[in-house]
């Protein structure tokens, strides 16, 4: 895909999203109170709001649409980006360990305690980088929990026990 | 005046005691690591470290969280001057002289000048905020709601318009934000909007959640494998850093130049940090007698776009602290912070709570005289810390994150909102919008309804209020002037799309 089909397609996606939220909000506002202009109730602004957002996201399709076919975007072409090198394309590792690191902290957090939860979520998110070892992963995690217990649990008091049912 | 400077006296009173001091030198050194590290910019820094301030007294609070936004601009100029790495917009293009400085050798004094640069241009900015402040306070006492509504509606959309990409994604992100203001219990009528039945959502959804999700979970989806591998570097001495008599010299006007340009947009709400360092460099450029030599390490390109940031950064405290309305995703949420502590910002912040307002000018100067004399010797420290592989650091800040959400309430539901508002930051990111809007939508959108729904009632359902109000309706003709100037210059980027590529600059991440 070239540069402007690509940036097209990004276009219609966006402006399909925002139609679709827009309208969702707008009809799930439709069940509070609307109340006149007077007196507005809790719904009228919400309500405008998504009209708004469908509005905004109409214009887009509409303004992609139109577009002619354009040339990459210039300006200062040689700015050097964070983020350029390294793998292209869908990363689904990454996004998938990272996603999971999240939720790994979360179900253990509630189930397990913090020393669990800390090494589950450390050591799923560094499998997310690809030049990461199982090996790696587990001696940061390591790191970060002997970290995480100095510096949560006994600096700041943070609720959580160590490890369920045994502190 | 006398006042203000009676009052500043006690300011620094308050900033200098033990208990603050220590805060504020705690949140400088923080954003000046956090703001170093690759990746991570003032958004991430006091994103990650708001929850560590709930526990605290509001003017320590303050002082923290304003010493990680300024030291973390310190820290992202190393990354770009020694890297070539902007670990952070805002700083893109003082890689573009900075960097060549390194490679000729002068990378030590280009930061020193940065140095100097930035507190020069800081003092600049309190002096201002100083000054200006109590003046728009008094204006501001005859803001009704619909002058607060109208100022609001021009902040959010300069905010929207007038950072980098399409205007339109950047309006589609602000009314995103406002619509996440309107989750929760509506206050007038204690209906629950959006809550979809979830009782940890009756009071809105955490501004830690939006904030860590959309600066820090979607930052990490976006980079993570994509990351630029950080060579080895030469260490940086600090007897290096010194500028020659010469270099000051060149330094200086464009110093002054671009302290003045971070000023004037400081004072215009909505204007981001990128687009002010953009506009000093093209100014220097632009006035130079040697355009041409800029990107191969002038003196002048680094040292105008670093001032603009810093006393950008001051100005923007005016309008957040005396109005209530932050120009700014930073200062959205610095506004957040401070609301969380129960405390509304606005005109009557400077009488009821002098001394959050003249700590925090006092602690400027104080945290910027810290981050000096911190930088010089820490130098190498930086150095080191440039060259923590991405691969280990990612990790430990999705753990930050994580256990940060669910400090603020205790409560795992937050660290499941910051995935959702990750997922969704990431997506409107891979789809060329920009999300800082989302944030001063978020933080704005419930001050922008009340008022509002308030001007209406006092004009009996009347939209005529927003025009018959001279105030009001001066701020609307801005807006309109504001909007037609972005209608004019799309089009004629359309109708002539070579020569106005070549004219404006576009400001894609």
């Amino acid at each position: 895909m070239n540069f402007s089909t690509k940036n097209r397609f990004k276009d219609y996606c966006g402006g399909l999203i925002l139609c679709g939220l827009g309208t969702a909000a707008a009809l799930q506002a439709q069940s509070y109170h609307l109340g006149t202009l007077n007196r507005m109730g809790p719904g009228f602004v919400p309500m405008a709001l998504g009209i708004l957002l469908a509005g905004v996201g109409l214009v887009l399709l509409a303004a992609t649409a139109l577009r002619r076919e354009e040339a990459a975007p210039s300006g200062l072409p040689a700015l050097p980006g964070a983020a350029e090198e390294g793998h292209h394309g869908p990363d689904w590792r990454g996004w998938g360990c990272i996603c999971a690191g999240v939720i790994a902290f979360a179900v253990l957090a509630e189930h397990a305690g913090l020393i669990p939860a800390t090494l589950g979520c450390v050591a799923i998110t560094a499998m997310g980088d690809r030049e990461n070892t199982w090996r790696d992963a587990i001696l940061l995690a390591i790191g970060i929990a002997i970290m995480a217990v100095a510096v949560f649990w006994w600096g700041l008091g943070v609720l959580m026990p160590l490890v369920k049912g045994i502190y | 005046m006398w006042q203000s400077i009676l009052d500043l006296g006690y300011g620094f009173g308050l900033a200098l005691e033990p208990h603050n001091l220590f805060w504020c030198f705690v949140g400088v050194l923080a954003g000046n690591l956090i703001g170093v590290l690759p990746g991570t910019g003032a958004l991430t820094a006091i994103s990650m470290l708001l929850p560590l301030t709930f526990a605290m007294h509001p003017v320590p609070a303050i002082l923290m969280l304003a010493g990680i936004f300024y030291g973390s601009q310190y820290g992202g100029a190393i990354g770009a001057i020694l890297l070539n790495l902007p670990s952070h917009p805002p700083h893109a293009v003082t890689c573009l002289d900075g960097y060549p400085m390194t490679r000729a050798g002068k990378g030590g004094t280009a930061l020193g000048l940065t140095m100097i640069a930035s507190f020069f241009a800081a003092s600049f900015g309190i002096i201002v905020m100083i000054f200006a402040s109590p003046l728009l306070v008094e204006m501001a006492f005859k803001f009704g709601p619909a002058e607060l509504f109208s100022i609001m509606l021009l902040g959010l959309i300069a905010g929207s318009t007038m950072s980098r990409g399409s205007p339109l994604k950047g309006i589609a992100m602000t009314v995103m934000g406002l619509l996440l203001g309107c989750v929760g219990t509506d206050v007038q009528t204690g209906q629950q909007r959006f809550t979809f039945d979830l009782p940890e959502l009756a009071d809105g959804v955490e501004l830690v959640s939006i904030a860590m999700g959309v600066f820090g979970i979607a930052d990490f989806l976006k980079h993570v494998n994509r990351m630029k591998h950080v060579g080895n570097l030469q260490p940086v001495k600090f007897r290096d850093m010194r500028p020659s008599l010469a270099e000051m010299r060149q330094a200086f006007w464009p110093m002054v130049r671009g302290t003045l340009v971070g000023t004037i947009f400081g004072a215009m709400p909505g204007t981001g940090p990128t687009i002010t360092t953009f506009i000093a460099y093209a100014v220097e450029q632009k006035i130079s007698k040697t355009p041409h030599k800029f990107g191969t390490g002038m003196i002048a390109g680094v040292a105008a776009p670093e001032a603009a940031s810093h006393s950008k950064t001051q100005v923007d405290f005016i309008p957040t602290m005396s109005l209530g309305i932050p120009g700014d995703a930073v200062m959205a949420l610095l506004l957040g912070a401070l609301l969380i502590h129960g405390i509304q910002p606005g005109p009557r912040l400077l009488s009821e709570h002098p001394d959050i307002f003249w700590g925090l000018i006092a602690s400027f100067w104080v945290g910027n005289v810290l981050l000096m004399v911190l930088n010089v010797p820490m130098i190498g420290v930086w150095v080191k810390l440039l060259q923590v592989p991405y691969r280990f650091l990612f990790p430990a800040a999705v753990f930050f994150i994580a256990i940060g959400a669910y400090t603020v309430n205790n409560e795992i539901f937050a660290v499941y909102e910051v995935l959702v508002f990750g997922l969704l930051g990431w997506l409107f990111m891979a789809l060329d919008f920009p999300i800082a809007p989302i944030l001063l939508g978020y933080v704005l959108g419930p001050m922008v309804e009340e008022n509002f729904r308030r001007a209406m009632l006092l004009s009996r359902g009347h939209f005529g209020i927003f025009v018959e109000r001279p105030i009001s309706a001066t701020i609307l003709g801005i807006i309109a002037l504001l909007l037609a100037a972005q209608l004019f210059f799309s089009l004629r980027a359309r109708l002539r799309p070579r020569q106005a590529a070549a004219g404006t600059l576009s400001f894609q991440e």
